[in-house]
């Protein structure tokens, strides 16, 4: 009876899968032949610690499963998308949860490998009510058709991109505005209020989001009379000098940035040096963490547009909102990102209770086609992020907020 | 006019950043002769060093001496792990095991740091700008930059004199003919790797800390691409050609100044593969490299 | 797992082996072809586009994806080989072309650039993909077992020698190469048709590190290594649920550790042979370690 032995029979009584544990011992043994006993013993051991700690534990609570790349080359916006999904369940539950019922949200890591989506969606569908996920437009399209085979609710909270939904209906649903709609009224708002003839826009064409926002932001200017000159920029450059040799070379009036944060920064820090005269505006996708730390004398005067902005909103709901975030991660403030994820959370416990769900595991399929007839139809639902509805195509749709910035403080901005 | 005189100084500013980093690569892989994947993590990892070196002591030098010690250690580390076990052996372990290290080291950068969201070094002196007026135009620079140009310059006089004239120089330069030979002449091969891969990661520290001074932000991987256009500058200019890894720097940042500043390209990247494909194919030593032994 | 979610896991798994033994081909020979990220995008592409746009029908469409990725590393290594490349220098030569594909493909509007490719029809099945890594292994039994599979072995012992002995060197590593090349295109059809939504941008150097570092963790004496280094690197992680945010780090530590420790990997010749001489004793009723 040497220790090998007594390891499994303590994993019996916690209650291990029998399965999992017939195999695990015909793999040590074979291992045991040919690695030696002390590596046998280790590697078994740990497999036999896996199939013990996933046991599953049944309750009485709401599920629902996200999934984000908490790994991989896209993480950089999720340590925001988590914190607003954690503040929204943990202000839900601390009221009691939904119809006396916690909610209970599981984090699953995309790895930023869409081969993993492919695999994460249909475990979260067996495992949820509702999916509150993807969160990012890439990660949602390989998620979305899977979804809707499996006929389960999938909400994506950040993913902005064109016609994500349209082949997923009724089950997929998207949070954020899609560019088509968020571009246009602030471009028309900014040439109304500044006038311009010519303009620049500068687009990161190695992202999906920003090359959107940056042609339809370029179609806009030119459909309300505007020259406009498009250029390329990347994040990923250690100077941004020739992009905007070349954009102060076009004598603009104004310039709008379509890319992701760090060439927004490094792009407005530059024209700072050299002194372009033009107005700057910021498309949604240049927002982040990053360009709100800028100091006030670089970002005075720079316009943006966002579905929504916690730091200028004086909503007492966004101020609390803003607090928490605050609380959680070290004074920091939230951007829309944060907003976004956290509206998603509200949505879906807005619409449990509105359709008045059962939430027993035996009604799930029609709990669930409740749940999508109800939020279909979503009207005038007060978010953070402001009043919304939902559209056919299964995006909600929500004005766009021109802000500008005065004294290291972001105002609105009406047309005058 | 005045754009062309601009795009010419950001074409040098960004050679000089290329030339800096290519410098560090090339010593390690004209003396090693190994696909070295880590240069880009250690830079990456030295950049941070530094940045909280700048926020503790508020001083550009402190942290510049920190990103150089830091980045020879972490070197050393690296090279006893990845390069000395496999002296000599099949190409493609001291590939796949820097490469591993290199990942290594970036997860740990990210699970340490706000889960690997940008960071922006704090404002420091090096943002200070001077500029002239013409009568029509106006040219402008900033500190960051122009040290970035004067290290550049200064590393490549040192370090010609380095290799050139001590001691450690002439083991690199023997190590570098070759391995074997050297070994029976009784130099330590495994001290010269060692020394060699410090200094070229101390180098890859002192880049990291300008690059982070000069950059809008920082994250685990953007090192990355740095480390690809090192490659590139140093096959086209000749495996541990220093001068050669300056010069070819410069180039490339000429280039890819030009590139963006008067095409409408996308495909500005692209230059830099098509180079080392077009390098391999017709010259492999480079242009200023001398035709290693061949033995696979 | 749910039962759904076991099927997709084992599902790309298999893709993901059979991109693995795509990878191990050159591999196997010594010479360091790393396209393989290429090949992939190749196959995953075309074959992708003539199901999405034209309708074809799947096991055509996969097998026009293999032959483009075929001809794909004919151009990458007959260049390469012309120019008598040696080792690191192969690699890079190989990288680049990968990279550079990938950045065409960023900017090629016709397969949605930098947005990716949706709406690829949904063809692959498990069952097809266990038939094909089925018929892939034993193509890899057999092969170790024909004249090409000597010659392979041949080069890799010494590539420089075998030419004396009437071994037509060129000719048979091309061979082997397009094997690898097109075995990859058909890995990344297969790819396509169940994730159903691929960009450039997934094509890159994740997933070169992700197929390259299981098959030296697992050995390149033999292709059951890198089978069993991408199942081991892959299964894990998922068993071990504390290890979510540390995947990469296990992964990566793991190589180098075995590296470090056994630097052929964890299934050698020795291991092989080991394997071999208990289970003829075991046959025989003899107590292996007897």
């Amino acid at each position: 009876m040497g220790p090998a032995e007594s390891k499994l029979s303590v994993d019996i009584r916690a209650g291990a899968g029998a399965d999992g544990l017939g195999i695990a011992q015909l793999i040590a043994q074979t291992w045991r032949e040919q690695m030696g006993i002390k590596t046998a013993r280790i590697v078994s051991a740990v497999i036999l610690l896996g199939a013990a700690t996933s046991t599953a534990t049944a309750q009485e609570a709401w599920n629902i499963t996200t999934m984000l790349p908490l790994t991989g080359p896209f993480t950089a916006v999720s340590p925001e998308m988590k914190s607003g999904m954690e503040i929204a369940v943990d202000e839900i539950n601390a009221k009691g949860g939904i119809k006396g019922n916690k909610i209970k949200l599981t984090m699953l890591d995309t790895q930023s490998n869409p081969a993993q989506v492919a695999t994460l969606i249909r475990e979260a569908c067996s495992d949820a009510l509702i999916v509150a996920g993807p969160t990012l437009s890439n990660e949602a399209r390989v998620a979305f058709p899977v979804a809707k085979s499996l006929e389960c609710p999938a909400i994506a909270s950040n993913a902005a991109a064109k016609g994500i939904t349209t082949n997923s209906r009724p089950w997929a649903f998207a949070y954020a505005t899609p560019a088509e709609i968020l571009s246009p009224s602030s471009i028309e708002l900014i040439v109304k209020k500044l006038k311009p003839k010519r303009a620049v826009v500068i687009v990161e064409k190695s992202d999906p989001s920003a090359s959107d926002q940056g042609d339809v932001s370029a179609k806009s200017l030119k459909d309300n009379g505007v020259q406009v000159e498009t250029f390329v920029a990347n994040g990923n450059d250690v100077d941004f000098g020739p992009v905007v040799t070349r954009t102060a070379g076009a004598s603009p009036d104004l310039v709008v940035i379509a890319t992701i944060d760090k060439a927004a920064v490094g792009l407005i820090r530059e024209m700072r040096k050299s002194q372009l005269k033009a107005a700057i505006m910021l498309t949604q996708s240049s927002l982040s963490g990053l360009v709100n730390a800028l100091d006030a004398e670089t970002i005075e005067g720079v316009y943006r547009y966002a579905e929504a902005d916690p730091g200028s909103s004086s909503d007492p709901r966004v101020k609390q909102f803003v607090k928490a975030f605050q609380d959680r991660n070290s004074g920091k403030m939230p951007t829309f990102i944060a907003v976004a994820t956290y509206d998603t959370i509200s949505l879906i416990s807005d619409m449990i209770q509105a359709a008045d769900l059962s939430g027993k595991a035996s009604d799930r399929s029609s709990d669930r086609k409740k749940f999508v007839e109800k939020l279909s139809g979503v009207k005038d639902w007060h978010g953070l992020a402001g009043t919304m509805s939902m559209s056919a195509e299964g995006f909600m749709v929500k004005p766009a907020t021109v802000l500008v910035s005065h004294n290291g403080k972001l105002e609105r901005v009406t047309a005058d | 006019m005045g754009t062309f005189v601009q795009q010419c100084i950001n074409g040098l500013t960004i050679g000089c950043t290329y030339a800096l980093v290519a410098v560090g690569f090339t010593l390690i892989f004209g003396v090693l002769r190994v696909v070295y994947l880590s240069h880009g993590a250690v830079l990456a990892a030295s950049s941070y060093l530094g940045l909280y070196a700048l926020a503790y002591s508020g001083s550009v030098l402190i942290a510049i001496a920190t990103g150089i010690i830091g980045g020879a250690l972490l070197g050393f580390i690296v090279e006893y792990m990845t390069v000395r076990p496999f002296r000599g052996q099949n190409h493609l372990i001291p590939m796949v095991a820097t490469a591993s290290v290199a990942t290594i080291i970036q997860e740990v950068l990210r699970l340490t740091f706000q889960g690997g969201q940008p960071i922006a070094y704090p404002r420091a002196i090096t943002s200070a700008l001077y500029e002239w007026k013409f009568s029509e135009f106006r040219i402008y620079v900033t500190l960051g930059q122009i040290t970035i140009a004067l290290v550049a310059i200064l590393l490549v006089v040192a370090l010609n004199l380095a290799v050139k004239r001590s001691w450690m120089g002439r083991g690199i330069r023997s190590v570098a003919d070759s391995e074997w030979v050297s070994s029976l002449l009784g130099v330590h091969v495994n001290a010269i790797s060692a020394q060699t891969v410090a200094l070229g990661s101390s180098l890859a520290g002192a880049a990291g800390v300008l690059l982070g001074l000069t950059v809008p932000a920082i994250d685990p991987h953007f090192g990355e691409t740095l480390q690809f256009k090192a490659l590139a500058i140093t096959l086209f200019a000749g495996l541990g050609s220093v001068p050669g890894a300056v010069i070819g720097g410069i180039m490339l940042g000429l280039v890819e100044a030009f590139a963006s500043g008067y095409l409408a390209t996308s495909y500005r990247d692209l230059f830099a593969y098509v180079m080392m494909i077009v390098i391999l194919s017709v010259r492999p030593a480079g242009l200023l490299g001398r035709q290693p032994a061949q033995r696979v | 797992m749910s039962e759904a979610a076991l099927h997709s896991f084992v599902t790309l798994q298999l893709i993901f082996i059979l991109a693995a033994l795509a990878h191990y081909l050159p591999l196997s020979m010594r010479q360091l072809d790393v396209g393989i990220v290429g090949y992939f995008a190749v196959g995953a592409y075309v074959s992708a586009i003539f199901t999405r746009d034209y309708e074809m029908n799947f096991a055509l469409a996969l097998a026009l994806g293999a032959i483009a990725a075929g001809i794909a590393a004919l151009i990458v290594d007959s260049l390469a080989t012309r120019v008598r490349l040696s080792g690191f220098a192969y690699a890079i030569f190989s990288l680049s072309f990968a990279e550079a594909l990938r950045i065409i493909l960023n900017n090629t509007s016709y397969v949605g650039g930098t947005a990716g490719f949706a709406g690829i029809p949904a063809e692959t099945t498990l069952i097809q993909v266990s038939l094909i890594f089925l018929v892939v292994v034993f193509g890899f039994w057999l092969l170790d077992r024909t004249r090409l599979g000597a010659l392979k072995t041949a080069i890799a012992d010494d590539e420089f020698i075998v030419p004396i002995f009437g071994v037509p060197l060129v000719a048979t590593k091309l061979v082997i190469f397009v094997l690898g090349g097109m075995l990859g295109g058909l890995a990344g059809g297969l790819y396509a048709h169940y994730v159903l939504y691929i960009r450039p941008d997934n094509f890159g150097f994740s997933l070169l590190i992700a197929i390259q570092l299981p098959i030296v963790f697992g050995g390149l004496d033999r292709f059951y290594g890198a089978i069993a280094g991408t199942l081991i690197l892959g299964i894990v992680p998922e068993l071990v649920r504390g290890l979510e945010q540390y995947r990469l780090i296990f992964t990566a530590a793991a190589t180098v550790g075995v590296l470090i420790v056994r630097p052929s990997g964890l299934i050698t010749f020795e291991t092989i042979s080991r394997a071999r001489t208990s289970f003829r004793k075991l046959a025989r009723g003899i107590h292996p370690n007897g």
